[in-house]
């Protein structure tokens, strides 16, 4: 199969059951270049589960899913490794290795994957590190660094090979608004200033209209709403109006478990 | 009265289907049994496959500085605690032998038994137990910790091959350091063994040399040596198949660390008796 070259990621009638629960069901997406695509949904709407995908880390039921060129889940274990080293990930709980300081956390990728000398790493690390406003915490473990400190460590691990996409998995959960706005603020400078597409998995809405050009609402394992944030607000359906008011009453509690904390 | 009926119903019914049950449940765990052997055969082959990879590319498979790190803390953080264990023992094995023997005059030969017994069997068996206890355990538990916080996660979708990057290297510092400790064990013993000697059966150190050097074969040595190296393979696969294949948080952790040095330690001297038994029926 191929794919046309003008998007950079696209999923088609993607598919995700697990033996209890269909996750995905029918995802059709595609992702422009430069795009900051927001996927919207409830906790567990299958959000990390989309970035998962697209890093190959799960595989589809059925359905097909590429980056640029490649379609992700035919890939050898090999090339597979070779395109996710274009690709930089954010986790929610920022997944930093815990024995490791954070310049050594930036370094591994350039370590790892390139033949850079000792002394290139470490200027681009710097770099990457003066990016994200923490030039002079290179020395620091990663229990010694608040949350937003963590998320912006992993930001600029998720930036230090350059990617050509990143992902991030609930930027702001966890933090404070004001720093919550900090890392919001620097994903959008950084994305514009690397020009690199990205897609961020959040169900943090003042969050999601902050930082999206784009913005997709996942429900029940489908898209039900892909729009620019103008116009997202606007979209005349229950459960998307339901989801930016934050009400009670509406079609997403109906039959779900949580509304029972609602009676 | 019917309800009385029922239950001595469900009692008879209960008696005819459990042997069908036991062997139903026998089935069930002899089928989960080699599952879990083909998983970790697998682990075993993709964890070279995937160092071989990196080589063929010309680039070296993990840092020696890593490496380094896992042999120390494996191997020369382990030599305390292998040579005082394996000294007591061999200081109990010298002294229980001596007084049969010496009952039929034969107290003499206490130097060779311990020396044998070590290098051939015990030294390895020991240091295999001690290590898959130490090292095992703390291997599972570290990588169990970064499975669960999603840093192995984290380290594959950077690019990085979580098998060569985590598992070879430990798996190689195991595979290395294990026959030199399985040494310092055996020396450890005979070490013991002379003291009682000298000190309860009148053995002289010279003459103690002589005898075990007598009864010591190079057959014995390369035996244990062989031995040692395939038990450190396997106790370090084990213990990193357990780290990365955990479930279930905290929790999830402390079960499979239990899990990985019981797992260890029954492979180990299941591996033992199935060595000795090839080594003895093909090459006596």
């Amino acid at each position: 199969m191929t794919q046309p070259l003008n998007h950079v990621v696209e999923l088609r009638d993607v598919e995700l059951a697990f033996p209890e629960k269909k996750v995905l069901d029918g995802v059709s997406l595609a992702v422009n270049p430069l795009d900051r695509l927001v996927i919207m949904g409830q906790s567990g709407s299958g959000k990390s589960t989309i970035l998962r995908l697209i890093l190959g880390i799960l595989q589809p039921t059925a359905g097909e899913i590429f980056f640029k060129q490649f379609e992700i889940s035919r890939l050898s274990r090999a090339k597979l490794q070779q395109v996710r080293a274009q690709i930089g990930m954010v986790y929610q709980y920022s997944a930093l290795l815990s024995s490791r300081n954070v310049r050594d956390n930036v370094a591994l990728p350039l370590e790892e994957l390139t033949r850079k000398s000792t002394e290139e790493i470490d200027q681009i690390v710097d770099e990457k590190l003066e990016l994200v406003g923490l030039a002079d915490s290179k020395r620091l473990m990663p229990s010694e660094l608040s949350g937003g400190m963590r998320k912006r460590v992993s930001l600029a691990r998720a930036l230090v090979m350059d990617p050509h996409l990143i992902l991030f998995d609930e930027p702001s959960a966890g933090l404070d608004p004001v720093i919550s706005s900090v890392i919001d603020e620097l994903i959008i400078s950084l994305t514009e200033r690397s020009k690199v597409t990205s897609i961020i998995g959040t169900h943090e809405m003042d969050s999601a209209f902050r930082i999206a050009t784009r913005m997709a609402m996942l429900y029940h394992g489908k898209v039900i709403a892909d729009a620019s944030p103008e116009q997202f607000r606007d979209i005349d359906d229950p459960v998307v109006q339901q989801f930016l008011s934050g009400s009670t009453e509406g079609p997403i509690l109906e039959g779900s478990k949580d509304a029972v904390a609602t009676k | 009265m019917a309800a009385n009926e029922a239950e001595g119903a469900r009692t008879a019914e209960g008696i005819v289907h459990a042997p069908a049950d036991l062997v139903a449940g026998v089935g069930e765990k002899s089928r989960s049994l080699l599952v879990e052997v083909g998983s970790m055969f697998w682990f075993i082959v993709n964890t070279i496959g995937e160092t071989l990879d990196r080589m063929r590319r010309g680039r070296v498979p993990f840092r020696a500085a890593s490496f380094f790190r896992y042999t120390e803390r494996a191997g020369v953080g382990s030599v305390p605690l292998v040579a005082m264990v394996s000294f007591f023992l061999g200081l109990t094995m010298a002294l229980l032998t001596g007084y049969q023997l010496e009952r039929f005059g034969t107290e003499r030969l206490v130097p060779g038994l311990v020396a044998i017994a070590f290098t051939r069997e015990l030294g390895p068996l020991l240091t295999g137990i001690m290590l898959a206890a130490r090292i095992g355990a703390s291997f599972t538990a570290e990588l169990g910790t970064m499975q669960v916080s999603e840093e192995v996660e984290a380290i594959e979708a950077m690019g990085i091959g979580p098998l060569r990057f985590l598992v070879a290297p430990r798996m190689l510092a195991l595979f290395a350091l294990m026959p030199c400790l399985s040494v310092v064990s055996s020396i450890a013993a005979i070490f013991a063994s002379a003291l009682i000697s000298r000190a309860y059966f009148n053995i002289a150190f010279v003459y103690f040399q002589d005898l075990v050097l007598q009864s010591l074969l190079m057959r014995d040595i390369v035996t244990g040596v062989l031995k040692s190296f395939m038990f450190g393979a396997l106790i370090g696969a084990i213990a990193c198949y357990r780290g990365l294949t955990v479930r279930g948080g905290a929790a999830g952790v402390g079960t499979s660390t239990t899990s990985s040095v019981v797992t260890a330690i029954t492979t180990v001297i299941a591996f033992d008796t199935l060595f000795n038994i090839v080594y003895i029926v093909f090459f006596p």
